[in-house]
């Protein structure tokens, strides 16, 4: 017998909400699979930069007899800058994502106590930052947007240096080394070592073109959702009248 | 005067979270008692009260929820409760978020 067919209304409330509930957590664990994703690269890119900055800095050492020629200063500050730059993005997607469980963890614990968390009154002005003190599907989502919007601005800044890097890639391991000054002849450091890292950055700047096709997609996709969002707030916002 | 998109987002961010409280308290009720007693849905809500009260105000006008009087003992106290609107409203805003990929 379906058990369903003599639902009142009340149980009817009770299955909108706890099906919109369980959607939306689905869409928040989504959305912190998308930021452990994220780091994967970041974290190749992280041990790549730091394998090329050794074996530059190596090279710089050398004295001049065997140096290579044609090296430059910047074939240590390129892999060094690249570094700083990668390890803050890592850092902060890292900090995104341990709030983030943190703060889903609260609202399991408290959804499952069957209520949100009454927290302290704030002030409406200083919603953004006071409503945090409160564990909700609402501010879930809301968090989800700040944090992405943030993620967004310092993607768009990665890519200037990711092209750099690009450049740099190019002009050291294919000009330089096909021009015949890399490794030096004379040089103690064993030629696998520089074929080795020679093969690291090729597989770096394919993972970085996957990374960066993989992520314009996702930008694309927030950015449409967006839209349709800021149309939702802007009804409402008219219907309430504020 | 023109509202930012933050102050949008601001303001939406009160007023859904003011329908999630209804919605979840409605949850908690298995005999079919509706409606949450004004106090708690401020405190759930996690607002000041002249604050909540602006809303509550122009989210009942709006037509989002609905609010009656009701004894309890000696004193009256105000029950609000959500209308298929305000249901609407906020069964729309998780949609966004959840049914688009992004």
């Amino acid at each position: 017998m379906k058990k369903t067919e003599n639902k009142t209304p009340s149980e009817d409330t009770n299955q909108d909400f706890s099906r919109l509930e369980k959607g939306g957590l689905n869409y928040v664990k989504q959305q912190r699979n998308y930021l452990i994703v994220s780091i994967l690269y970041p974290v190749f890119s992280l041990v790549v930069q730091l394998v090329t900055l050794v074996l530059n800095n190596y090279l710089r050492s050398l004295p001049p007899d065997h140096r290579p020629p044609e090296f430059l200063f910047i074939d240590v500050l390129s892999p060094a800058i690249i570094l700083f730059v990668i390890s803050a993005f890592f850092l902060l997607n890292a900090a995104f994502l341990i709030r983030w469980k943190i703060y889903l963890d609260l609202y399991e614990r408290l959804s499952k106590e069957g209520s949100a968390e009454p927290a302290s009154p704030v002030d409406a002005d200083a919603a953004d930052k006071d409503l945090s003190s409160s564990a909700s599907l609402t501010r879930l989502f809301y968090k989800i947007i700040k944090n992405m919007s943030t993620i967004k601005m310092l993607f768009f800044v990665l890519n200037f240096f990711l092209a750099y890097d690009f450049i740099w890639f190019i002009s050291f391991f294919f000009f330089r080394v096909t021009a015949g000054s890399f490794p030096p002849k004379s040089s103690p450091l064993p030629p696998a070592s520089f074929s080795l890292v020679q093969f690291l950055n090729i597989l770096n700047e394919i993972s970085m073109g996957f990374y960066l096709a993989y992520e314009w997609k996702h930008f694309y996709r927030w950015n449409k959702k967006l839209t349709l969002l800021k149309e939702l707030e802007k009804t409402v916002n008219e219907e309430i009248g504020l | 005067m023109k509202l930012t998109d933050t102050k949008y987002r601001s303001n939406n961010e009160i007023i859904q979270s003011i329908l999630e409280s209804l919605l979840r308290s409605e949850r908690g009720e298995p005999h079919g008692k509706k409606g949450v007693v004004k106090s708690h849905l401020i405190k759930y809500s996690a607002l000041k009260n002249a604050t909540a009260e602006k809303y509550l105000v122009k989210m009942e006008n709006a037509g989002y929820i609905i609010s009656h009087p009701e004894t309890w003992g000696e004193r009256e106290i105000i029950i609000y409760e959500i209308t298929p609107k305000g249901r609407e409203r906020y069964e729309w805003f998780v949609k966004i978020n959840t049914e688009l990929e992004g």
